[in-house]
């Protein structure tokens, strides 16, 4: 690998983790159409070092809110062995189909989160509902089989394109299973590195992920996303969002172009 | 009570990313890429153990079925990893 590589992987990821971290949204979406698009990485290879990223980022981030007993572990374990299976069969579409079908499948998800991006920028009245915690003990059994359903689909979504998978998990664990937003961002943190780890698995058994790609992607998006995190209160979250939600707009048209 | 799982999550990571950094360099000095793929494995494996150490705090505190349900998140990896290297 060239030295410039080198310095222009680890730059875009100091970027991607900043503009997360600000954004709110998981460093994946960023960093694979940011290989994809801009260095001409095959779609694959970047899903590999995204998820292997997705895997370090999440394991700090979900040791800070273990410390601070943030985490459902009942929650997560409930719902973590589908996702896990969710996320091996991900991986194993990913792997067999042609590499434009997957930059289309994820210029499609791209499309979602900026759409969803752009809708909370523009309203930006994010009322969060603070639900009373209901006990996992409590919670219908109706709910819980719409909750596994669409853990398995997070998981696929995560397995097949090297995303956390938190913008499918935060809204199960809060909508479905009645769990209050801060724990359930918590405990999707902790479910994203599992989830990410059993997708991850398949790409380095077949040999796609290179420790040339993943330690500068690395090196870049721990300080990015700290920068990042200390920098949210300063500036002004809606319009990075707003600018970052027609950026992706943009590559997700141009992924779903590579079908064609 | 869970803050081994907190500690194995934070200083894994970063063990796991210091093996890889120093793969790299053995790589550049013998054309060996053995250690900078036991660092990614290192990587994946901390979710995994931390998994485990969940599953052996919730035995202790007779909580059988969400320490079964570890377990066999942990099967299900496990059985992944070997059917692909097995097709592979």
């Amino acid at each position: 690998m060239e030295m410039l590589d080198f310095i222009a992987l680890f730059a875009g990821a100091l970027g991607v983790g900043f503009v997360s971290a600000i954004a709110g949204i998981g460093g994946g979406s960023l960093l694979v159409p940011f290989m994809v698009l801009l260095l001409g990485y095959d779609a694959r290879v970047a899903i590999a070092a995204s998820l292997l990223c997705v895997i370090i980022t999440s394991s700090s981030a979900a040791s800070e809110y273990i410390q601070k007993k943030m985490v459902d572990f009942k929650m997560a374990l409930l719902l973590e062995p589908i996702t896990t299976l969710g996320a091996i069969v991900g991986a194993h579409i990913t792997l067999s189909l042609p590499t434009n079908y997957i930059e289309g499948v994820f210029g499609a998800m791209l499309l979602y989160v900026s759409i969803t991006m752009l809708r909370k920028s523009l309203k930006e009245t994010t009322a969060i509902h603070e639900e009373k915690n209901t006990s996992i003990d409590n919670i219908l059994w109706k709910r819980k089989l719409a909750g596994l359903l669409v853990s398995f689909i997070a998981g696929l979504t995560s397995g097949m394109l090297g995303v956390g998978g938190g913008v499918l998990k935060v809204p199960i664990l809060t909508l479905v299973m009645g769990v209050p937003i801060k724990v359930a961002v918590a405990t999707s943190s902790f479910m994203i590195g599992l989830t990410a780890a059993s997708g991850e698995v398949i790409y380095i058994v077949k040999g796609l992920t290179d420790p040339r790609i993943v330690a500068p992607l690395a090196l870049g998006i721990i300080p990015g996303a700290t920068l990042g995190a200390r920098y949210l209160g300063k500036i002004k979250a809606r319009y990075v969002r707003l600018v970052f939600s027609l950026l992706l707009l943009y590559a997700s048209i141009r992924m779903l172009f590579s079908i064609i | 009570m869970f803050d081994v799982v907190a500690k194995i999550l934070r200083y894994g990571a970063i063990i796991g990313l210091s093996i890889v950094i120093i793969g790299l360099i053995v790589e550049n000095l013998t054309n060996q890429s053995t250690i900078a793929i036991i660092g990614l494995y290192s990587i994946i494996s901390i979710p995994i153990i931390s998994l485990l150490a969940i599953s052996i705090q919730l035995l202790r505190e007779r909580e059988y079925l969400y320490s079964a349900l570890s377990v066999l998140t942990i099967i299900v990896i496990i059985t992944s990893i070997l059917l692909s290297i097995m097709s592979k």
